[in-house]
Order: structure tokens, then sequence, then C-alpha cells
């Protein structure tokens, strides 16, 4: 990976310091090694602190909206999920994809550093991967763990690929894997009613309202959001009935739906560890199995499935019953 | 400061007779924002419209609510008493109290809690509305008609002689539809094609209209004054401008195996054809997939014996688009398919033939040259039995739960030329009720019974099996009570009637209603009967409901008197209620417009201050309100609510629902 | 010092509960959060640090003020406040028993929030000693010692019990409801706990912040409220 940072930092100080950009947007060196942070580069001394490593699992794509308006050029790097946001960002029309100079950044996959924390791990001073073994250097010694185990939750079923790019930094290509992104929607599917709601149940009673998943959301980029409306009838600032902490979230993924590209930030982000992923999953999951499999984000124009009609659109009947076909 | 005044009516006794008017007057009048409260006995009536407009002045009311019928009946009274008492004609609401309470309800005590509930609601959406400006749209003075059939072209040929120009778009290869096809016509006896030509005739010649023949109505946006239709010319494959119809291409045509649609498919017909002898236009279409030169790239004979050239291969679809002030739709219909009825066996006997088939079978211009032959053996039938009835007033599920009009009169009509024809053959109906209401329907009937002898037979029929080659047709007597079975040569089934299944994809272009047996439905079925509620869009023939050719043509004559009344005017009063975005709201995202079914929503850069002296330019939303019908459809898909209906605010809706609730 | 299996530790709870409402951390779907205790609820209190601060307890997201009934014109006031039920709040970490310390200098100052008085004075907060800091701990630096934390009662977890030091009269009055499950004794193992810690505690990377990159303002207010200095 630190060749891989290097390129990185190699080429965001030629961009900066040739004047072709005007800024750099990644992730910036945190207090520890598990902590990056997305930050906005504006000097080449600047990016000395400028780091990509195997916790920089923030999706950066959603800065843009303000930045690129700003004067000049943006280079931005994005991650092969990334680009699928920044492409729905664009086609929203939120992006100005003329100011922006993407540089697909390779990815085999980010930590979690919770998990890795959760098997007893603490005083982490630094990470190294090799192929599955994740070596964690701490104050009381050397750990080794698994990587598919510490791996973050949205990159055990990735299978995304760099949608847009305008150069690429990748020295190792990712292996093939098959894998089903959704196995645990299906779980959910299978339980019964009473069983799906009070694992909801459970799982929403220990939303707080921070709104991080809506704050980090891309698709979630209102000029004046629905929950910070009060004329809008939804606005809270805290779940003061268990019918508010259910429906927030309820609510937030219909108004992302078919607009949501997977990205999977709003479950990282959770500090209660929310799978609000799932959620997601399953309107992605229901919009494939009525309309056809499509991606949000794939491309950057085009027909979304829940904004346009066509003669043999499944009946409401069919598709309320849940049989989608 | 609100000052609303609240009127209720008691509609005669419509409304007072279930609900205590007087105490819900009373009660009303304790809601905040109320400063008036009266009831009276006819509020629609002169002295009613009186009392509002001296209780607006008297105490400067800011808005009213009248609780009375729907806001279809009297709506737009109201607001013209409003406005002609100063006051602006949206700050009117109604109060449903009768076809949503007094009429549905029984309880006195109930009902009138009920009404109090629905007048405290329509006081809470009056309080939140802001008067609005009714604006102004134009009319471009010309008419579609969808659908070349008897229907289209009477309609087309009223507008066109009112002096507005008219197109024609036809789907398939020539104009006459259903009647070109039929023998005589009830009750006059009539030959079909005689009457109906001389009017196909003065279409073609008519300066004012344009017949797009084998077209189809591919895109339709904009709105009433304004369509932007696109029509797709398919390809014939031979030239219009060229084809002089002299049917050497028919004749020379070695692929001769198609199906004749225009008679049943009861003979063939070349790949190259014109649909019958008084086709308009009168130029040949080539059906791609019988020719042998489209499928293989070999033959090519057609072109070689035309004599001007018209024939062309590689013709593709055109598309042309224009524009209408108003659209016709006259789609007509078809005869239902017959695969939930294999009890009559048509699928296995020949002679089993529907009534569409046997109108061509004895047609002079008919596959056997109007000798009544059966398709079998092409043998004299003796015996012919008729079954009506197949597929209507089917509450089963198999067919369709409605009468389909016109079988009794044309089955009378078949059984007469028959017997009159053929005096030594016998003809038998099985019926369940003879519907014969119109002008001189019901001593047609009786000229049959009495004079032809032809054999009407109350019952239904259970089945008919081919035994030693004859048809069986078993069925009840039910007047001489007894189950009889009658050995036949032909038997014949009144089918009921469909409309055009293309039409389902018309009524999603206009956005028109269609109800569950796709049929168009018309704003009121007794007032209003030829309009569309999509204001704009006409409806004539069969496409709204069976009918027989009179009244096909009545409602035709009718949709174009409706359709001159509209092209006459140069500008349209359109309805306020439209939707508008909160601009510093908007994301410029676009989500709106995808679903706008009328094209109303485009996108503009605007600037916004920020403060601190700063500026940003952001895409936002802007609806024209001349082309927006007021849906709320892009209100739905705003992700962020900067969408909102004006007159319909999200707001006001939640101020109902939080006054319904508040009980 | 009084002293209690682990194993025992349900019954401390159960004996707690039957007296008064017992908050502390709890095991849901994954996550350890404050919450009220009851039979068969999985108690964590090896877990570092809950998701959520106990302020819940004192200070709630939201909470019913007041309610009014409207009846045409006329608006009724309705007063809903209630005493709140005594409290055992515990296993707070001392880094929070801190933060309810700055809490109190707001709330508990003129003008009082009696909201938030009603409920602290009806609560015994019981504190847990830390065994194991993590790199991100920075009690040190605030003048907060992890090993020996502030309450009214303080408590120590190790690898067999849970030592237990009343501080105060609340937790005197506590003590004496579950003297009878306890044993006495427990200073020495405390001792080599705090020992060890306070050892972790100075090599952590946050135990020599640089604080004074604070504005003159920051750092009196900090002295005051943090340090307690006057």
């Amino acid at each position: 990976m630190k060749d891989v940072e290097l390129k990185v930092v190699e080429r965001a100080k030629a961009l900066l310091a040739s004047g072709e950009v005007a800024r750099v947007v990644g992730w910036k060196k945190g207090d520890f090694c598990f902590d990056p942070s997305p930050a906005v580069f504006e000097s080449v001394e600047e990016l000395d602190g400028l780091v990509y490593n195997w916790f920089c699992g923030a999706n950066l794509s959603k800065y843009l909206i303000e930045i690129s308006k700003k004067e000049g050029k943006t280079a931005v790097f994005l991650k092969p999920c990334d680009t699928y946001s920044f492409n729905q960002l664009i086609k929203e029309h939120r992006i100005n994809r003329e100011k922006v100079y993407a540089i697909a950044v390779e990815c085999l996959g980010k930590l979690d550093v919770e998990k890795i924390k959760a098997k007893g791990v603490s005083m982490i001073e630094d990470v190294e991967v090799v192929e599955k073994e994740v070596k964690v250097a701490t104050a009381y010694g050397t750990e080794t763990l698994h990587k598919p185990e510490v791996l973050l939750t949205k990159c055990e079923t990735c299978q995304k690929t760099h949608q847009v790019k305008d150069e690429e930094i990748i020295l190792h290509e990712r292996p093939a894997r098959d894998v089903d992104r959704f196995a645990e929607v299906a779980k959910l599917e299978a339980m019964t009613e009473d069983e799906r709601f009070a694992f909801w149940k459970e799982q929403l009673s220990k939303c707080i309202r921070c709104n991080a998943c809506r704050n980090v959301c891309p698709a979630c980029s209102c000029v004046k959001c629905v929950f910070d409306n009060p004329a809008s009838g939804i606005s809270a600032k805290a779940n003061d009935a268990e019918f508010e902490e259910q429906l927030f979230h309820i609510i937030r993924a219909f108004h992302v739906a078919g607009r949501c590209t997977d990205c999977g930030e709003c479950s990282r982000v959770c500090p209660q560890n929310i799978p609000l992923h799932l959620l997601n999953r399953k309107f992605i999951k229901d919009i494939d199995g009525f309309y056809g499999e499509y991606q949000a984000g794939e491309e950057a124009e085009g027909k979304t499935p829940l904004t346009s009609f066509t003669e043999g659109d499944v009946e409401p009947n069919d598709a309320v019953d849940g049989e989608a076909k | 400061m609100q000052r609303i005044g609240v009127f209720i009516c008691w509609c005669g006794s419509n409304i007072a007779a279930t609900v205590d008017v007087v105490k819900v007057a009373e009660t009303i009048k304790n809601e905040p924002g109320v400063v008036f409260a009266a009831n009276y006995q006819y509020m629609c009536s002169e002295n009613g419209q009186q009392l509002i407009k001296q209780a607006i002045k008297e105490h400067n009311l800011t808005g009213i609510v009248v609780g009375a019928c729907s806001p279809r009946m009297h709506e737009a009274t109201f607001r013209k008493a409003a406005e002609e008492a100063g006051m602006n004609p949206y700050m009117v609401e109604i109060a449903n109290i009768r076809e949503h309470c007094s009429w549905i309800h029984k309880d006195m005590e109930e009902t009138t809690e009920k009404a109090v509930v629905l007048v405290r609601t329509a006081i809470a959406k009056v309080k939140l509305n802001a008067p609005l400006m009714a604006g102004e749209s134009p009319v471009i003075k010309r008419a579609l008609v969808i659908g070349g059939g008897i229907a289209g072209i009477q309609a087309a040929l009223d507008i066109a002689d009112a002096g507005f120009e008219v197109d024609i778009v036809e789907k398939n290869a020539t104009i006459g539809g259903r009647m070109a096809q039929l023998d005589k016509t009830f009750p006059t006896l009539d030959c079909s094609a005689c009457i109906l030509t001389p009017k196909m005739v003065d279409c073609a010649q008519h300066e004012k209209i344009d017949i797009l023949s084998y077209s189809e109505v591919e895109e339709v946006k904009g709105f009433v004054g304004n369509f932007n239709v696109k029509i797709r010319r398919k390809a014939r494959y031979v030239d219009e401008s060229k084809c002089t119809g002299c049917k050497i291409c028919m004749e020379k045509c070695p692929a001769k195996k198609g199906a004749n649609e225009f008679n049943m498919g009861l003979d063939n017909r070349p790949a190259i054809h014109i649909p019958f002898a008084q086709a308009i236009p009168n130029v040949a279409v080539i059906d791609p997939e019988q020719c042998i030169k489209l499928k293989t790239g070999k033959c090519g004979i057609c072109q070689k014996f035309c004599g001007v050239g018209a024939i062309d291969y590689e013709q593709k679809d055109t598309f042309v688009e224009r524009q209408y002030g108003a659209i016709v739709v006259a789609t007509g219909f078809k005869p239902i398919a017959l695969d939930n009825f294999n009890e009559y066996g048509y699928a296995d006997n020949k002679d089993v033939i529907t009534s569409l088939e046997l109108e061509r079978l004895m047609n002079a211009a008919g596959p056997t040259g109007g000798v009544l032959l059966r398709p079998s053996d092409k043998q004299h039938p003796k015996v012919i039995t008729f079954i009506q009835c197949v597929g209507s007033r089917d509450s089963s599920g198999c067919g369709k739960p409605y009468c389909s009009k016109i079988c009794c009169m044309y089955t009378a009509k078949h059984a007469m030329l028959i017997r009159e024809k053929y005096p030594d053959t016998e003809v038998h109906v099985f019926y369940i009720d003879v519907r014969t209401p119109g002008k001189n329907y019901d001593e047609f009937h009786r000229r049959a019974v009495e004079q032809y002898g032809v054999d009407y037979i109350k019952g239904m029929v259970g089945k008919v099996y081919n035994e030693n080659g004859k048809l069986m047709v078993q069925g009840s007597n039910l007047i001489d009570n007894e189950q009889i079975t009658i050995e036949s040569d032909l038997v014949v089934l009144a089918t009921a009637i469909e409309p055009e299944p293309s039409v389902r994809k018309i009524a999603t272009l206009l956005t028109a209603s269609i109800d569950t047996n796709n049929f168009l439905t018309e704003s009121h079925a007794k007032l209003r009967p030829v309009e569309s509620p999509t204001a704009g869009v006409y409806l004539a023939g069969v496409c709204q409901g069976p009918k027989d050719i009179p009244e096909t043509v009545s409602q035709a004559s009718a949709c174009a008197a409706k359709v001159i009344g509209l092209l006459v005017k140069d500008k349209l009063k359109t309805n306020p209620c439209v939707a508008q975005p909160d601009e510093n709201m908007c994301n410029g995202c676009g989500q709106c417009a995808n679903v706008c079914p009328y094209g109303a929503i485009t996108y503009v850069d605007k600037e916004f201050r920020l403060g601190g002296g700063k500026t940003e330019i952001r895409r936002v939303a802007t609806v024209n309100p001349a082309v927006c019908q007021g849906c709320g459809a892009c209100t739905v898909t705003c992700p962020s609510g900067a969408m909102d209906l004006k007159g319909f605010s999200s707001k006001q809706i939640m101020s109902e629902v939080e006054a319904i609730c508040k009980m | 010092m009084l002293k209690i299996a682990k194993e025992r530790l349900n019954e401390l709870y159960a004996a707690i509960s039957n007296a008064m409402e017992l908050v502390l951390p709890v095991k849901k779907a994954g996550e350890v959060n404050f919450a009220m205790w009851a039979e068969g609820k999985e108690v964590s209190l090896e877990t570092l640090k809950t998701v959520k601060s106990p302020k819940d307890t004192f200070f709630p997201q939201s909470e019913n003020m007041m309610k009014f009934k409207t009846d045409g014109k006329n608006i009724e006031i309705l007063d809903i406040r209630a005493e709140k039920a005594p409290t055992v709040l515990f296993g707070v970490r001392p880094c929070d028993y801190k933060a309810i310390e700055v809490l109190d200098k707001v709330f508990l100052a003129d003008p009082v929030d009696t909201y938030y008085q009603n409920r602290r004075e009806a609560t015994t907060i019981i504190t847990l000693a830390c065994a194991k800091p993590e790199e991100s701990c920075f009690c040190k630096v605030f003048g907060i010692d992890a090993a020996a934390p502030a309450g009214d009662v303080a408590t120590w977890l190790d690898g067999d019990n849970l030592y237990w030091q009343a501080n105060t009269e609340k937790g005197e009055a506590l003590t004496a409801l579950v003297k009878e499950l306890f044993a006495e004794g427990g200073e020495a193992e405390v001792s080599a706990q705090q020992e060890k810690t306070r050892a972790i505690v100075e090599k952590l990377p946050f135990a020599t912040l640089d604080l004074s990159r604070l504005s003159p303002k920051t750092s009196t207010i900090y002295s005051m409220t943090l340090l307690g200095r006057k």
C-alpha cells in the first residue's frame, strides 16, 4: 500500500504545482494510523499530510458539490465505489464534471478499526496487509488477523469497478470474486413479518439521531433537507417516540431509493452500528426485480427506473405483495 | 388576522334530512378564525349567493367555506359569487357534506358530527389559502382525430367543414374501420360500403383534411390548445405519391399465403395488397412478414411490374411532429378472442364462426362472392343456429360484464337476410333477452320473427360439439322448459366486442381516463358524454362504450361541435392551481421533469445571495403555469419538498389531516 | 473497601433494582449503551466506553416539559412534572463523571434547571475505574485520574471481583442496602490495578497534549470547569 500512497502524493503534488488544478481533495492523516479524514489541500506543503492507506474508507464524492463550485479545477481521488456516487451527482446536476479532475485510485478493500478492536486488539500503532493477513503492530506486541473478518462491511460484498476517471493509479489488480451482496437481505426476507419487525425495532432503537448517515450520504444532498425543515412536518432533532426513530430511516431510504449507489457509507459512519445499508439494499433488490437490473451511478445520464414510466411496468398489486419477478 | 365566513347548505332535504345543519353552523361559530356562520336551504340559488356576497362585504371576510354538495357541482358557482363581491375566487373552499356525508350515512348524530369535522377541515385549509390569478394560453387551430373509422371520419368532416384543419391518423393501411367490413346495416338494410365510401372519398378530397394512414401516434406532449404530437408513419414499402392503385403487383405477387385480415382470415391475400376495393388511400402496402423479398432478399417481382416505380424496399418508418389544439379519440373496437369459450367449439370447427365472419361471407366482396357457403366444405348450410351473448353480460370472469349492445340487432338482421335469400334454410336464435330500443328497432326484430319465421329460443347454449360431421348445439328452451339439441350446419356466435387494445397506449399518452374494460371514460355520464376528463381530449364511437352506427355518428358530430367550440377561441383561461418550486430549496436534480406528464418543467441557472457579499449560481426548476395541469406528481417526487402545489400545498393538506385527527 | 465475586454481580443488580431503578451498560443489538437493568439483560462492564455517555440520565435528548389543551378559543396548561424515582447509575467512567460535574456547574447554578436538578438529586452515581485505557484516552491531561474516580461510590473490576468504596452520604446509604452481599477487603488488589493503570496512562499518546494553544478565555473556562480551579 505504501507504493500506492507514494504515487498518490506524487501525482497530487504535480497537479497542484503545475497549476492544472487549484486544489486536491483527499484524506489527511489523523491522530492515529487508523483515523484519516477527508480534507482539501490547497498547497504543495499541505500535501505532505496526504495519506492513502487501509483506513481511507470515506467516500470523497459528496464534498465536490460545494468544492467544485470554486474557481479552478479540483482533483479528487476516487475509489471504485466512490465513482458511482460521483456519477450519480453529475447526473443530478450537483457536480460540474468539467471542474473536476478524477483520479481513479486502486482499492483492495478497506479495514474497519472497530472490528479490529472488537477482537481485543488495542493501542494500535501501525497496520500492514499482505494478501489475506492483517498485521497489527500494537504497544502490546503484533497481532495477526484474517482480512475478511476485519473489512468494512461495505467492502465484504463489493464488486464495483471504476466508472469514471481522468487518470488512474492502479498498481495491483483486485482478484475477481463471487459474492452475493443481497445475502443478508434475503435472510431478512425469509423471516416472518414479526421476526423482521422485531429485528429492525431492536436495531433502530439504538438510533440517537446524530444524522451522520444523512450527512455522509451523497444522495442526501438537498439544499434544504426535509428533516431540517419545520414546514415539512417531519423535522425533528431527536427521536421522542419509537415511531419517530423508525420512520426517520424508512423515510430517508425512500428518499434515496433509485439514487442510492450502495456506497455503504451510512453504515460505516453510524456510531451505533445500525446496518442501514440493508434497508437500501432491499430497495435495490426490489428495483432490480421489478424494473430490471439497475445500478445507480453506472452512467452519468439516462433514465432512472423510479422516475420513468414504461409500458409493462409492474402493477401496484404485484409490487405490494412483494413478489418481485 | 383571518376572517372566515362559513355557509352551511340544507340542499333542500338532501343534506338537512341526515345532517342537523343548524347545529353545524352554530358549532362552527366557535372555531378560531370564524367571524360569521349561516345556514340556508339552497346556497347555490340566487338568494343563497346573495347571502354570501352580502356577508363578504358586511363582515370584511378574507375567506369563505361552503358546506354543501361536491365541489364538482358548484365550486365554480361559489368562486364566481366571491369574485363578484370583490374576493379573490381562490379564497373559497368547499366542504362536501352531501356526497361525502349526508348521502352515505344514516344516523343523524354521527352524520352531524362528521359534517362538523368536514367543515373544520375546510376551514383549516382556507386559512392557508393564498389569492391566485388565472393565466392565459393560446389555441392552435388544428384538430387531430385518432382512428379513421366512421366515428373519426364523421368528426373530421364536421370539423373541416367548419373551416379548421384536421389530421386523421389511422393505424391500418386504409380508413373505413369496421363499417367497411359490414354487409348491410340495420335498421334500414343499407349497404354499408355504399353509405360509407362516399364519406371516405369526401375525407380524401377535402382540402382541410389530411389522412395519415398506416400511422400511429407515438408521443403526445402539451395540454389543451397546445398539443405537440409525434406520429410514426410506418413503412408501406410503397411510395404513396406514386402508386395508382392499379393492382398489378397484387396479381403478380407469388406470396399468396397471408391471412386476409379484412375477411377475418377466411381467405388469403398476397404479401403486397390493397386491403379492399374502395380503400382510401388506394395505395398498396407490403406485409413484411409475408414478403419474400423483405425476408430473404429474393423476388422483387412487384417492383418489376409496377408501371410507375412506386415500390421501394428500402423504405423506413418516418416521424412527423405536429401541433394541435384538440384531439378526438375514435379508435373503435374488435370482437373478443374466444379462448375462454371452448364450449362453443370455435377452435375445433371451421363451421362455428363469429358474426363478423358471417358478415364477410354474406358480403358480395367477401371470400365467397356473397354466396353463403360454409367454410369447411363450401356447401350451402341448411340449418343455421345463432348463439347470442357470447362473452357479453358475463359475470363469471371469462368474458365481459357489459352488454355489447349491437348483437341483438345484427343477429336479427343476419337472420332476416338469410331467410330472405334462402327461404329453405332453417334459422334458430338462442337468446337471453332481445334488446332493440332504437328508432324502428323493435319493428325490425318483429319482422324477423313474424314475417321471416326466424325461430327465437329463449335459453343459453351449454355446448356445441361435432357428431358425425354435424354440429350439435345443445341448449335450454326456458319457455317450454326443456333441454333441446339442434343439429346445425353452421353456428354463428354473436361475440362480445371490446375496445381496440392499442387504446391503452393512447390513453397513457393522453393521460385520458380508461376503465377496467378499456373503454375511455367520459367526463360525466349524462352531462358530458363526449369529453374526456382530460381537457382538450374528446371521445367518439365504441372506444367510449358499445354503440351502433347511428349513435356513433351522433357522438362524432357532438365531438366535432365541442372541438369547434374550442378551436374558435383565441385564448384559454388556465387554472392557477399549478406547481411552483421554492427556488431557495430546489436542488436542480432534475427528478421533477422526469415525471411531469406534460413537459411543464424546465431548468434555469439563477443567482443566489449567500450573505457576506457572496453569490452563487445554482440550477433550479421552473414551471410553465400554462402547461402545468396541477397533477402534483412533481411535488411527490421532489426529495426536499421544494416543489409544491398552489391551492393544494403540502402544508394545507397536512392541516386538513390534523383538523380531522383533532377530534 | 468491599468486594463481591464477579459471578454474583447479578444478585447485586437484583438487590439494587428491588429498591430503585438501576441504569447500567447493557449490550443490545451488538452495541453497549446505558439502559435500565432487567433480569436476563446482558450487562457489559468490560466494554471501555459505551457508545453514548450516561448524560441521558440527567439530560435526555428530548422530554415533555408541559402539556396544553385547546378547546375552541380556550387554552389550558397541564403540569406534567413528576418526581424522578430514586435511581442508581452504575458503571460511569471517570471521564464521564467529570462531564457530569461540568454539567452541574451550569444547570445547578442560579437559575437552577429544576428538571435537571430533580433527576440529579434522585440519582446515586457509581463510577467504575478503567483498567485498560485506549490510545484515544485523554483523561490525564484534564486532571482526571482513571484509576481513582470520584462519584457517590467508586468501583474497580478485575478478573475475579468487583471492589466497592462509598465516598459520599448517598453512597453510604446505598451501601447499607446491599452490604450483606459483600465481603470486606480488596485494598491490595485495587492498589495493584491502580498502579498498572496509571503506568499505562503515562504512556498514552494524549497524556501530554499541548494545551498552550487554547486562547486565554478558553483556558480560564477550562481551568474553572475541568480543573476546578477558581
